[in-house]
């Protein structure tokens, strides 16, 4: 304890004295996730330097801490994390990193999720339901309409210890809540509803019944849809199999149906009993896909794809942790397309 | 019964398979007293396998990463020929011991630059459950290879296990033999270690050899012993598994554990000169292990209720709701405007239209309401349509809907142009205004 703590504060001296001027202008922003990462990046525009915490192929519950991550947090103006009990490990990484404005609560912490309603918050609380999350399912970045609200979090965050610029923040803010929308929807929907009205639908699971009831212009409104919506269409009502409740934000939004989970309880794994009824539940409901976080073991993903003649999909769970998938839009990107594509095939066999 | 066949049948003769050359070797481990060199060669297998990782071989089950697995035990065979000596000062098993210890902590370094904890938990416990048809048939191959090549060569090693001393004084290269030795359980536990991982090989070699030790002291009984001690373990370990649905790796290694106890205490009073005394020993141990499970039982129960027990869920949580609400630009009141998860804490309150009507967040929502407001008074939703379409966050889709409301509630459009904002229909607002000050048109 004793040496990692000086050898921190020697650390952190030396790179206060080496860095140049034009770096200290910067604002140090470290986030938790990598998803969160892009976001920052957005808002904060040049003013920050955006470091974050966990790849986009890891496992966001269990992050071995290292010596770096606490380095990275002992020079840090903001820390981003997600609020929920996640990142269980990250109250003792800001201890260890001995700077007490990142601590919850203080100007320099910013919760990714406040504000945010919370889906599966447990009605009991028990170890015995597996590593239940206490105030509900924390993979809040699968959901382009949590971006908003975290976009916001953060922007509320960079004008509480940068107020003077506050203006720029806030301009970078508009244009990523704009932006959002308009990959979501398609730009003309976007500018026939606005995107306000649009993503309280699109949150209430009421947009595309709106949409085919209503004209505009003479047109079915449905026919301007684009974006993300658009594209993932397909999916709408289908049935899958997923790993861990990872994508529940991201399947709710586009009416993906997931009838089953590969592990029994939150973050036990399979057991034979498990397997043989989920194999029964997927051969009775038609399951034709699963979908499962690469940093889960594949290969028992696969061996039940096997068994069932299911097409297994395999993505990572946060921007950075595959190829294509950089930053915060393509998370959706991706998912959508390789989803989509899933179905093409298995439809097809 | 057939889901039974289809999901733990692999495993069943993945266990087999593995019980047949393990019983063996593990006879040879024990007569060597080299006890912990097959863990230790498993973790220098999983090593090897994790630093194919680094160099891009995902794929833990590929021809590639086996043959970094093999690769890396031969490396761990040489260690530990070199590392005998005919005087030892220093026991093998203490190099052994170091061997595994720093190759487990290289492992994790290791995954550390690559990926999550899976992997490691899957090198101790390993995936029977998932075991592949191809892989058992695999282990099957090559375990007949190495066994053929055991059976050719058995009398020297059999001589080297057992009687060092006499290898030694006959002039035999035993530095060379060990490696042979080493190299051919290396490439059983390499594959091994890959399905059952580092704690079900590791019971699988000693647990049947410690049976038949404890039973004979015969080579071909020992073997004969460890294959059906082992098969009948399995058996029911599996089905343990099933029935009481447990992963299979560690509990066939739990049930082993009892099998060991079990056989251990009957042949104590079989071989005890008086049976009487014998059974009273076995009653009092049993009465011992009751009584200290019951201490901790209760003992457990109470203290889980004391504050020695700490909070449920460890680590303070971390709650954001309790600390943003502190924070007065907390941005609660943008998140209403964007309705992703806002609570519309207003809609308790009884308020007056015009206060829900502002209360609304989207003009869709509001335009509806105006829809509503006109069936009963026309007069207000004329007021109220004027505020819609001098609001500049009034989307094309609702102007046009307020303009058609227009014509029904004032019976004319003032000539509003859909697709302009305030400011590109400032006449016709105007025009609106005047219209809107002479009521008697109403």
């Amino acid at each position: 304890m004793i040496p990692s703590r000086c050898s921190l504060y020697l650390l952190g001296l030396l790179a206060a004295i080496g860095l140049p001027l034009a770096a200290q202008a910067q604002l140090k922003v470290v986030v938790t996730s990598s998803s969160y990462r892009s976001i920052a990046e957005y808002i904060g525009g040049e003013r920050v330097e955006v470091v974050h915490l966990v790849e986009g192929y890891q496992d966001p519950h269990i992050v071995r801490p290292k010596p770096s991550l606490a380095m990275q947090l002992a020079s840090a103006d903001l820390f981003v994390a997600t609020g929920l009990d996640l990142e269980m490990w990250a109250p003792a990484l800001v201890d260890q990193a001995n700077n007490p404005a990142l601590r919850s609560g203080e100007p320099g912490y910013v919760a990714a999720s406040a504000g945010l309603r919370i889906g599966e918050t447990p009605s009991t609380l028990s170890r015995a339901e597996g590593d239940v999350h206490v105030f509900g399912n924390p993979h809040i970045h699968t959901s382009p309409l949590n971006g908003k609200v975290v976009a916001e979090n953060i922007c509320t965050g960079l004008k509480r210890i940068d107020p003077d610029h506050a203006a720029e923040y806030d301009a970078n803010l508009a244009r990523f809540l704009h932006e959002i929308d308009v990959r979501l929807f398609g730009e003309e929907l976007v500018s026939i509803l606005g995107g306000k009205s649009l993503c309280k639908m699109a949150a209430a699971g009421t947009l595309l019944t709106f949409l085919e009831g209503q004209e505009y212009k003479g047109r079915p409104l449905i026919e301007s849809l684009g974006g993300w919506m658009a594209q993932a269409a397909p999916l709408r009502g289908r049935k899958i199999i997923a790993f861990h409740k990872n994508w529940s934000y991201f399947t709710d939004l586009f009416g993906l149906q997931v009838v089953g989970y590969m592990e029994p309880k939150p973050g036990i794994p399979p057991s034979p009993h498990h397997i043989t009824h989920l194999v029964q539940v997927m051969a009775d409901q038609d399951v034709r896909v699963i979908l499962a976080a690469n940093y889960f073991d594949t290969a028992k993903v696969q061996r039940v794809a096997e068994q069932t003649g299911a097409v297994p999909v395999i993505v990572a769970l946060a921007a950075g942790g595959q190829q294509g998938m950089d930053d915060f839009f393509d998370q959706f990107d991706v998912w959508i397309v390789e989803l989509v594509d899933a179905f093409e095939r298995a439809d097809a066999r | 019964m057939s889901a039974f066949f289809d999901i733990m049948l692999a495993p069943f003769v993945e266990c087999m398979v593995l019980v047949g050359i393990h019983a063996y070797l593990g006879i040879h481990v024990l007569k060597r007293r080299v006890i912990f060199v097959d863990l230790s060669l498993a973790q220098i297998a999983a090593l090897g396998t994790t630093v194919g990782i680094l160099f891009g071989i995902h794929d833990t089950e590929s021809m590639a990463s086996l043959l970094f697995a093999l690769g890396f035990t031969v490396i761990g065979a040489a260690v530990f020929a070199v590392s005998r000596y005919r005087d030892e000062r220093v026991p093998q098993e203490a190099i052994i011991g170091l061997v595994y210890a720093i190759t487990a902590a290289v492992a994790v370094l290791v995954v550390g630059k690559i990926q999550g904890v899976e992997h490691l938990v899957n090198i101790m416990h390993g995936r029977l459950l998932w075991v592949r048809w191809s892989e058992v048939v695999t282990a099957a191959s090559v375990y007949l290879v190495v066994a053929a090549v055991h059976l050719l060569l058995r009398k020297r090693f059999m001589q080297i296990s057992e009687d060092p001393e006499a290898a030694y004084r006959e002039g035999v290269n035993v530095r060379l033999w060990d490696f042979l030795f080493y190299m051919t359980f290396g490439f059983v536990i390499s594959i091994s270690v890959r399905v059952a991982g580092v704690l079900l090989v590791f019971v699988f070699l000693v647990a049947p050899a410690v049976m038949a030790f404890m039973i004979t002291s015969d080579f071909k009984r020992q073997l004969a012993l460890g294959w059906i001690t082992g098969t009948m373990v399995c058996t029911v370990g599996i089905y343990l598994s099933w029935v009481l649905d447990m992963p299979c790796g560690p509990t066939v290694v739990a049930f082993y554990g009892v099998a060991l106890a079990t056989i251990g205490v009957v042949l104590y009073v079989v071989r005890a000169a008086r049976t009487g005394a014998a059974l009273g020993h076995v009653a009092a141990g049993v009465a011992c292990v009751c009584a200290a499970s019951g201490v901790f039982f209760v003992g457990g129960r109470v203290l889980a209720d004391t504050r020695l027990a700490g909070s449920e869920y460890g680590h303070a949580p971390h709650c954001p709701v309790e600390h943003e609400a502190h924070d007065h630009d907390a941005p609660e009141v943008a998140h209403a405007e964007h309705q992703v998860g806002a609570v519309p804490a207003a809609a308790e309150v009884p308020q007056s239209g015009l206060e829900r009507y502002a209360a609304m967040e989207t003009c869709l929502e509001r335009m509806t309401y105006l829809q509503e407001i006109a069936t009963q008074d026309r007069a207000t939703a004329a007021e109220w349509l004027f505020l819609f379409l001098a609001d500049a966050e009034t989307s094309p889709f609702c102007r046009a809907g307020a303009i058609d409301l227009l014509r029904t509630t004032a019976g004319q459009d003032f000539g509003f142009d859909p697709d302009q904002g305030p400011l590109g229909n400032l006449e016709p607002l105007t025009r609106y205004r005047e219209w809107l000050g002479r009521p008697h048109e109403l």
